[in-house]
């Protein structure tokens, strides 16, 4: 094979490969790797991550992204979960959804009207939002009790089957086939490449960029309170102050690893479900392993490096036929 | 009208960060008694030393183009590394070993970037798990104390005024002289703006950026070596989360996250302004909570304003009808 | 245009008026000529329930003794520890009163307050060698091994006692969480049982919840999970119930800490037992101990070499709960 054929099969299913590699290998060496219930488990834990991967590959892919998806999380499931224990499971994912939107959407007005850069407004709404979320629940843990049909109704998100299929798996398959209809096939979704490709001919072009950019934050809020939906009803119970701590990094080194480019304007949607799926094999095995959290801390930096260098070494050696010669 | 907004703004471009810090700590100083002692102000200087510090490489870095996410970790490793030496190698030794560190673990940062062509974000994000995880595994998960007399002299006063802030400023000036006064300053700035007019205007764009990170892997070791001495000790889970708080400071400064252009003078307001923040928001007892949002908001606001001058300036200056009045506007605004 | 502009003056007024939000959500200034003596209090962070009730006994045992009370809250970082610590030594306070998220960067904030003359009183956790003046700890160690035992207990009872258990660790750097494995881990296996599995869950409920799944596919056959704290626990104890086991009669979860959801956790049966540590007791104790140092008496050590106190702990299960927590 040539060198041509290799990284072209790299780029389209390299992220793939390894995921196949990781699962032949751990199956080999673990026997109780390769069986439904860990298929359930590592796949949930994907599940969350990966549907906060979605939204966030729609920021990046519009040239901007989101470091309050972490604070997001815990007020959604925050919010979520001190409803449910009076009020019914729909009142109680609707609050949480909109709790979502809502801070996404007011993280895209201080972007696009008040001109805060991105990287500051997020991370100031990732403070403000958790010390929001700390306010409402006076700190305290919240532990969900209540009626036993709600309480099997609201399970059914994080841990229930549907045609024997995990429930948060499903749900992951279906947001993702949502977003890659409305970036591949909607205008919106073109508009969206437009802006994060060229910010200036998107609004010489004649779009409502800062609309756009609203819409794209508001979503990146709306799938992190649907993540959140799906982890508090796998604990039962929320924690104001950790629940999501450290997560938008999560969040954006899956997107990162899926492939989607940092500059904008092209996103690889599958590759940040793969990037998700990765992640938790690689925590699933390293669990089963036994191994101390530092190594764990270590291979996960490498897997970061790792799969990202091989795509730069990619366009190093290999230019797609047509691309304009990058060579630095 | 339109020219005092002008040379406000103008000024504000300038002096921004410094004026705000300058009506804060008015504010502040008249409220309450205790904030003017000089005891509280010497503590300020003392406390804004090892963000201060670090923050200065990443000035560099965020005015080329690059991030530097990795330096909390860069920072804990080589404090963890400086104190565990300086039994053997006396405390200027120790120091001197941990620079090395950090100069290293930025050039590994630059080849990274350069060589096997990641984007920046990437492998810092990547680095700053690898070299946490370094620093667990040479302490072993244990803190590494000392109380060597020369190590702990270094975080007492001079005459009031604080002997790491001293450090500090000299790090300040010689960072200024590199930035502003050599020509590898400028090609940061070149790069910053505009990478492929640098490329071909002969600049070695891999050899500058290289560069770049291993100086900001070298900042980040010498306010490791502070924290160091502030804490008389040091711990694979220092600096925690310190890299979106350096970050914050040099934006908040006045340089610009595009690259291109930046102020080192606005990274020192910008963390001697957080220790000030922090510093009188436990003198008025706010609440813990509370003081996340207080946080959160300082930075919206400080930044809010200078995002609408930027937008309302250029309508002052330029009555022109073009088609594109500023960045991200449409015509027929309503 | 004018709009426009009048909106940039709106916001910079904004921004003088959160400068006066400062001065509005501060609670009592401090009024000269005011004769009460103040303690500073700096806690570890305010978000777990333990160091919640800490304080809340800490502010307690100001109340009750006629003392003012400062507090700061060090989020976990030990330089805004030294920091604040460093802040409420100039601002006149008596006493210092310190759970250190850190305690081996107690060394120069106990230098300091000696250089000042006050007195400084570490609460739990560790004092890092440095020369305090007393500190009231809690024996997580002892605890570690209090659960141990009851773990054994417990499990002799069963016919199918695999012997097998593992342990769910807070993160690395917390130690006086540590403390608490360590002392279950030496004792459980002096008792005859093997740890087969030690992975770590970052202290919150979440790790603990998938941390445990993986845990029990490890290693299907494990009897007992002793956790390094309460919310860890909480999430093991769903975990067990979601792969359709019972967290008392297959897998017995045993957690650390006595928070409140744990509490209401062994009163509905699905958490067997934690151990108590009495944080808010501590804290109002500090307090007494601050207020004997300044009248100058002498303490009563547990230890005097170590100028130690230490505060027994206490294991929790449904059957003596109701003695502890009448409620």
């Amino acid at each position: 094979m040539s060198q041509q054929q290799f990284w072209k099969i790299w780029e389209r299913f390299g992220l793939f490969i390894i995921i196949l590699i990781g699962v032949v290998g751990l199956s080999l060496l673990s026997p109780n790797f390769a069986t439904m219930t860990n298929f359930k488990n590592f796949i949930n834990q994907a599940a969350v991550v990966a549907i906060a991967g979605a939204g966030m590959t729609l920021a990046i892919t519009s040239g901007g992204f989101d470091l309050s998806v972490g604070s997001v999380f815990a007020l959604a499931a925050c919010f979520g979960a001190r409803i449910l224990i009076d009020g019914s499971v729909a009142q109680s994912i609707f609050v949480s959804l909109v709790v979502g939107a809502g801070i996404g959407l007011l993280n895209g007005l201080i972007i696009t009207k008040l001109r805060v850069p991105t990287f500051i407004a997020t991370l100031a709404m990732m403070t403000i939002v958790r010390g929001a979320a700390l306010i409402y629940t006076k700190g305290r843990d919240i532990n969900i009790i209540t009626g036993p049909a709600r309480e099997a109704a609201y399970k059914f998100f994080g841990g229930g089957y549907i045609f024997s299929l995990p429930v948060p798996m499903v749900l992951m398959i279906s947001v993702f086939a949502v977003f890659y209809v409305v970036l591949n096939h909607t205008a919106f979704g073109r508009h969206v490449c437009a802006v994060g490709s060229n910010e200036q001919a998107a609004i010489y072009s004649g779009l409502n960029v800062d609309r756009i950019k609203i819409a794209v934050f508001a979503i990146v809020g709306l799938t992190a309170s649907i993540a959140a939906v799906i982890q508090t009803s796998q604990l039962m119970g929320v924690n104001s102050g950790s629940s999501g701590l450290g997560f938008e990094l999560q969040v954006i080194a899956v997107v990162v690893l899926g492939g989607t480019s940092l500059r904008g304007g092209k996103a690889k949607l599958f590759g940040t479900m793969a990037g998700a799926i990765l992640v938790a094999i690689a925590n699933n095995g390293l669990n089963l392993y036994n191994t101390p959290i530092f190594y764990q801390y270590l291979v996960f930096g490498l897997i970061l490096l790792l799969a990202v260098s091989m795509d730069g070494l990619k366009n190093k050696f290999y230019t797609p036929a047509g691309a304009w010669a990058q060579r630095i | 009208m339109k020219q005092i907004l002008n040379k406000f703004g103008r000024i504000w471009e300038r002096a921004g960060i410094f004026i705000m810090l300058a009506v804060l700590a008015a504010v502040f100083a008249a409220i309450n008694p205790d904030f003017r002692k000089a005891n509280n102000i010497s503590n300020i200087l003392l406390q804004c030393t090892p963000i201060g510090i670090a923050a200065i490489g990443m000035t560099f870095a965020i005015i080329s183009g690059a991030f530097d996410l990795s330096i909390g970790s860069t920072m804990a490793l080589t404090a963890c590394v400086t104190v565990s030496l300086i039994g053997v190698l006396g405390f200027y030794g120790a120091v001197a070993a941990g620079l090395v560190l950090g100069f290293l673990l930025g050039l590994v940062n630059g080849l990274i970037v350069t060589k096997i062509r990641i984007s920046p974000f990437i492998a810092t994000l990547g680095t700053l798990w690898v070299y946490r995880a370094f620093a667990y595994i040479y302490t072993q998960n244990k803190p590494v104390q000392s109380t060597d007399a020369v190590f702990t002299s270094w975080g007492d006063n001079f005459v009031y005024v604080p002997r790491l802030f001293i450090v500090m400023l000299f790090c300040y000036l010689a960072g200024f002289f590199l930035l502003y006064k050599t020509p590898f300053g400028r090609y940061v700035f070149a790069i910053g703006s505009n990478r492929r007019a640098a490329i071909l205007s002969g600049i070695n764009v891999a050899r500058v950026t290289l560069f770049v990170f291993a100086l900001a892997g070298l900042f980040g070791a010498m306010g490791g070596a502070a924290l160091a001495v502030r804490l008389w000790s040091a711990k694979a889970d220092t600096a925690s989360g310190y890299e979106l708080m350096i970050i914050a400071a040099v934006v908040l400064g006045g340089t610009s996250l595009k690259g291109g252009s930046g102020t080192l003078a606005g990274t020192f307001g910008a963390a001697v302004l957080f220790a000030v923040i922090y510093n009188a928001m436990d003198m008025f007892q706010v609440q813990s909570y509370w003081q996340k949002i207080a946080l959160g908001g300082i930075l919206l606001i400080a930044l809010s304003l200078d995002g609408l001058r930027r937008k309302y300036m250029m309508l002052a200056i330029e009555p022109v009808q073009s088609p594109l009045k500023d960045k991200g506007e449409r015509i027929n605004e309503k | 245009m004018r709009n426009k502009l009048a909106l940039f003056n709106v916001i910079f007024c904004v921004a003088v008026a959160v400068c006066l939000v400062f001065a509005a959500g501060c609670k009592k200034k401090a009024q000269p000529g005011e004769t009460k003596k103040v303690i500073g209090f700096s806690v570890v962070d305010m978000q777990p329930n333990f160091f919640q009730d800490m304080e809340r006994g800490v502010r307690k045992g100001c109340e009750q003794m006629g003392f003012e009370y400062k507090l700061h809250d060090q989020k976990y970082d030990s330089a805004l520890l030294v920091s604040g610590c460093e802040n409420l030594l100039t601002r006149g306070i008596s006493a210092l009163i310190v759970s250190p998220c850190e305690p081996s960067a107690m060394p120069p904030v106990v230098k300091k307050a000696k250089n000042m003359g006050i007195p400084v009183i570490i609460c739990d956790i560790g004092s890092g060698g440095s020369e305090h003046d007393v500190i009231v700890i809690s024996d997580c160690f002892g605890g570690g091994e209090i659960a141990a035992d009851y773990m054994a207990k417990q499990l002799e009872k069963r016919t199918n006692n695999t012997k097998k258990v593992g342990v769910l660790k807070c993160m690395p750097g917390h130690i006086y969480a540590v403390r608490r494995g360590e002392g279950f881990a030496k004792k459980i296996q002096q008792l005859g049982y093997e740890v087969v599995s030690t992975l770590c869950a970052n202290d919150v409920r979440d790790q603990g919840y998938r941390v445990t799944q993986d845990m029990m596919t490890a290693h299907p056959e494990i009897v007992g999970i002793f956790c390094e704290n309460d919310p860890m626990a909480l999430g093991a104890v769903q975990a067990v119930r979601d792969a359709g086991k019972s967290p008392i009669d297959d897998i017995l979860v045993v957690g650390f800490n006595a928070d409140p959801e744990a509490i209401e956790a062994i009163k509905a049966g699905s958490l067997a037992a934690t151990i108590q540590q009495a944080p808010y007791e501590m804290g109002k104790q500090c307090v007494g101990l601050a207020d004997k140092l300044l009248k100058g008496r002498t303490l009563a050590y547990t230890d005097p070499t170590l100028r130690e106190i230490t505060i027994p702990v206490r294991l929790i299960t449904r059957e003596n709960l109701s003695q502890y927590f009448p409620k």
